[in-house]
């Protein structure tokens, strides 16, 4: 129901990133890119074609924010990951969708089926 | 109810002084003067020694008395505060609606109590728990107001970094919830049957538990390397000695870099378990490795086992260790499987591994 779907991961613990592509390709979708820090992962979002991208907030300390702002200019939708809640957001970054850890497949593919449609139109 | 007795005396005594002036024209007033004198320099000690902050304001809040206390929280001087107003030292961090509330409580002859936010001479903010009441003359009519301070930035402080830590540990809850999710469904994948599921999985999570317990002892701010790697090599060792080696100068590494790497050794030590040297009493394991030119080089080799053959498919562990491994530290592992023993070569990026000093 997603195949196709080129997606984005930015997760820097390496089982989630695992979980997370292994899970995405369940689905038919395509991993176009795994980054696990801002350095790795920005080029990717300004570059890559991508359809949607799961944001993991907290990269061993550092924000994903810079991230979400290129995808956002380019516009490109994503879902923050967070085990903080919307706490953890910036207030212009409220209204994002957010999946909390531990994930739930349903919300992810809820999630990702507006992508979909923002692909097909 | 009946006033305590050091309610009494204080009474007697501000009785005493209270009518002073109208007494003490009295010739046999001098005794009682002295006395009066006495009670005064002890009640003037006990201001100046205090270490509450008193303020006396008139009744328009300008500021009449203040105590060394109450320079010493501030920074200012008795000269520079007397003559001002308690806004001299405002924070502007309080919402106006605070010292409205202040006022019109006070304005109605009654007490405030509570806690703000202040700042002292040199710019720097602090806490202070605040009680304000108004003073009464004889007639009952409110002529000043005294104000005692109690600096609480230190609890204050302790408040906020406690709330830092239950947020952290909020965080790490969920993210450890995450991470067992994640091995639960992958070790899924390659489990032939349920026994086999819940044996795999037990692993896996005493491995993220135990290295939770390594990360607690640095309160989370690294792991030595070999503690990260004995703790899976050792139960090996418990019954024949020599079963492994480690070799090379040890290293802290980052939190998340521990998780990973114990979570690839224990994939190597089970799979040693299973099929290489940690099947049979011969066997051996020697774990070497060097930082040079910003690299760190590990090697795993397996000795004295049974011939082994490459893996048919590519289980959790090798996924682990040629993908997971190598894209969270942005480095290049590689396993070999010769007959006579498997290697894993690992070369990542020392500046993605090693935590900053303590």
């Amino acid at each position: 129901m997603l195949a196709g779907l080129r997606v984005l991961v930015v997760e820097d613990d390496a089982m989630l990133a695992m979980a997370l592509e292994m899970t995405l390709s369940d689905l038919g979708c395509e991993v176009v890119g795994l980054a696990s820090n801002l350095t790795d992962a920005a080029p990717l979002a300004r570059e890559a074609t991508i359809d949607g991208a799961i944001l993991d907030v907290n990269l061993s300390g550092e924000q994903v924010f810079p991230v979400a702002d290129i995808l956002a200019a380019r516009n490109i939708p994503f879902v923050f990951a967070t085990g903080y809640g919307v706490a953890g957001l910036r207030d212009c970054d409220r209204g994002r969708p957010v999946l909390q850890k531990p994930y739930e497949l349903g919300t992810l593919v809820t999630i990702a089926r507006k992508w979909r449609r923002g692909a097909a139109g | 109810m009946k006033p305590s007795e050091d309610q009494q005396d204080w009474d007697r005594s501000r009785d005493r002084i209270i009518g002073l002036g109208e007494r003490s024209v009295h010739k046999n007033y001098y005794p009682a003067l002295r006395r009066n004198m006495a009670d005064l320099q002890k009640l003037m000690l006990a201001i100046e020694q205090t270490t509450v902050g008193m303020v006396i304001c008139n009744h328009d809040g300008t500021i009449e008395f203040v105590n060394p206390a109450m320079c010493a929280m501030t920074g200012y001087t008795a000269e520079e505060l007397v003559g001002e107003r308690p806004r001299l030292y405002r924070s502007g961090m309080t919402p106006p609606e605070i010292y409205r509330e202040i006022w019109a409580m006070l304005n109605a002859g009654q007490p405030w109590r509570g806690e703000l936010l202040n700042r002292r001479k040199s710019g720097e903010n602090y806490w202070i728990r605040l009680s304000i009441t108004p003073m009464r003359d004889e007639t009952g009519a409110v002529t000043h107001f005294v104000g005692i301070n109690e600096d609480i930035t230190e609890r204050m402080q302790a408040e906020e970094r406690q709330k830092l830590l239950v947020d952290e540990l909020n965080h790490r809850v969920k993210n450890t919830l995450a991470v067992a999710q994640a091995i639960a469904s992958q070790t899924l994948r390659s489990a032939e049957t349920p026994q086999a599921f819940c044996r795999d999985f037990e692993g896996r999570l005493l491995t993220l538990s135990q290295t939770h317990n390594l990360l607690n002892h640095s309160a989370w701010s690294g792991a030595p390397l070999r503690d990260v790697l004995g703790q899976e090599l050792a139960p090996y060792a418990a019954t024949e000695p020599n079963r492994f080696t480690m070799m090379g100068d040890d290293i802290r590494v980052t939190p998340n870099s521990a998780v990973t790497l114990s979570m690839a050794f224990h994939e190597l030590a089970t799979n040693a378990a299973k099929y290489g040297a940690f099947s049979q009493a011969s066997g051996w394991v020697s774990v070497s490795w060097s930082m040079v030119g910003g690299r760190f080089q590990l090697e795993w080799q397996e000795r004295g086992g049974p011939p082994i053959q490459a893996p048919s498919r590519k289980g959790f562990g090798v996924s682990l260790l040629e993908r997971g491994l190598a894209h969270q530290l942005g480095g290049k592992v590689q396993l070999y499987f010769p007959t006579d023993g498997m290697r894993c070569v690992m070369d990542l990026p020392l500046n993605r591994l090693e935590a900053q000093a303590e």
